[in-house]
């Protein structure tokens, strides 16, 4: 069986009645870069492992090795590798994805996960339902993976300029409320406190520090 | 945590362990509760025992005195089970010192085998019981740590964390490998010698009782719980239960209970856990069986 043989559509079809939300779904999907992964919301992250790796079985039974791991924060890894090379991950959120230049609140993933709307797709002749974020969610969550990566990676420029492309006026008014209720910007760090005579004479006395010429 | 389980334990007093199968068939049957532990248990002595088991009990003290006197006279040895309680259905006993919360289920199972098991005097039950149970969860907790498992009920608890299925005795999984492994890459480990002295012994799946007992008959594997279990076997196995896994089988199921190994130095893997279902799959014929190789 060929890596390109993974069946991204078979996963999502044994995931009917589970409840989840494909975030920043590839508009190519099912078709993946070998190598690329999907994101999903999930309230029971292990409940959807499993799902997960009930249809994995069959690909492990011909060559593939199933890696799945816990980051502990909420977040799981199932990976499906091919003689140790990534072919695909799974990436399961059961909390609000932590990042370090937006406080994002918790109630995000349950918002958008209560939110999301369906896709209907088909595998093997049986139609089932894509679940993926309403628009408004799709954009707030895109906006918030542009904010965090942009300066390191380029390529997130394609989250902004899906959000350009989307967004009709009333629906920026909409975004703009609810990135307001839903984020916030850290606090900035204050400023080190200009040190007293006190602590100059500690640094001389154990540190070593010379007095500094005036 | 599940909060609408909760682990109990029943206690077979030295009184009773002539019919340690009986009750344990009894405990199997009962829909609602799951054994996870049957360990047996030598104390210093029958008198610090009773002491360490009714510490936690809720009735007066000299009352229990007058209760467990007989067992003074019992053989200071006993069997321990462990069991998670499915549906525990609690509710209050008794009257004024003596009332206290117990599982419904518990406590009817509980009269139910002492009255098939307790000594009859005059064509009536004695009140000399062949076994006691746990009327709550700290009573089990205080038990294990008595036994030595500073985790208490925890110990049970943690393999909830495991993100797949594994039994309590291992180590909480939050890694995994799952990979289609030819048999002959894959050694378990088993029992041999006596129950006073016995040494676990590590090869290849094909020397194992489990295999061989689905190869040449199952008293080979009676024989080998009869010596091991609830000594350093202490996970709930019985020929019953391994008969029907060995013709329901469905392997990986849908739950995904795998087989679990570690790797070896030399490369190969040790099971872990589910040599039974490593056994069965061999015997059908497998070249080569889907495992979950941890850290």
């Amino acid at each position: 069986m060929k890596s390109s043989e993974l069946n991204l559509d078979e996963f999502f079809s044994h995931l009917a009645g589970e409840i989840y939300t494909v975030v920043k779904l590839d508009p190519d999907f099912p078709s993946f870069r070998p190598g690329s992964d999907i994101d999903l919301f999930c309230y029971d992250a292990r409940k959807v492992l499993t799902k997960i790796l009930e249809v994995a079985h069959r690909y492990a039974n011909h060559g593939f090795t199933i890696r799945i791991t816990d980051l502990e924060s909420g977040q799981i890894h199932a990976d499906v590798l091919k003689e140790d090379n990534l072919i695909f991950r799974f990436d399961l959120y059961q909390r609000t994805p932590a990042y370090r230049k937006i406080l994002v609140r918790e109630g995000l993933l349950e918002s958008v996960i209560e939110n999301c709307r369906s896709i209907e797709r088909t595998f093997n002749g049986t139609t089932y339902k894509l679940y993926v974020p309403s628009l408004l969610d799709e954009q707030l969550i895109r906006y918030l993976e542009f904010v965090e990566c942009y300066e390191a990676r380029p390529d997130k420029l394609k989250h902004l300029e899906y959000i350009l492309s989307s967004v009709t006026e009333p629906g920026r008014i909409q975004l703009l409320d609810k990135v307001h209720r839903y984020t916030k910007l850290p606090p900035a760090a204050p400023p080190p406190a200009p040190k007293g005579r006190i602590h100059e004479w500690l640094d001389r006395i154990f540190r070593g520090k010379k007095r500094p010429r005036a | 945590m599940s909060l609408a389980t909760r682990f109990d334990y029943f206690l077979i007093w030295g009184n009773g362990l002539a019919h340690r199968e009986g009750i344990l068939a009894m405990l199997r049957a009962q829909p609602g509760f799951e054994i996870v532990k049957i360990q047996e248990h030598k104390p210093k002595g029958i008198k610090r025992l009773v002491r360490a088991i009714y510490s936690y009990d809720y009735a007066p003290f000299h009352h229990l005195r007058a209760k467990t006197k007989y067992l003074l006279k019992t053989s200071a040895e006993v069997v321990f089970i462990f069991l998670k309680n499915l549906q525990p259905l609690e509710n209050y006993f008794g009257e004024g010192d003596f009332r206290h919360v117990e599982c419904e289920r518990v406590k009817a199972l509980k009269e139910e085998i002492r009255n098939r098991y307790n000594e009859r005097k005059a064509d009536r039950r004695s009140e000399n019981h062949v076994i006691h149970a746990s009327d709550n969860e700290s009573q089990t907790d205080h038990i294990l740590k008595y036994l030595g498992y500073s985790e208490g009920t925890d110990l049970f608890r943690r393999s909830e964390q495991s993100m797949i299925r594994a039994p309590y005795h291992l180590p909480i999984i939050r890694s995994a490998m799952i990979s289609k492994t030819p048999f002959d890459r894959l050694l378990c480990r088993f029992m041999v010698g006596t129950k006073e002295s016995f040494v676990g012994k590590m090869g290849p799946v094909t020397e194992s009782p489990q295999y061989k007992s689905l190869e040449g008959g199952m008293q080979i594997y009676e024989d080998y719980l009869r010596t091991f279990l609830g000594g350093p076997l202490q996970d709930d196995y019985s020929v019953a239960r391994f008969e029907r896994l060995a013709k329901t089988l469905e392997y990986p199921d849908q739950g995904g209970d795998y087989v679990i190994t570690r790797r070896l130095s030399d490369g190969n893997l040790l099971i872990l856990d589910g040599l039974h279902r490593a056994s069965i799959m061999k015997h059908r014929g497998a070249a080569e069986v889907l495992v979950a190789i941890v850290p």
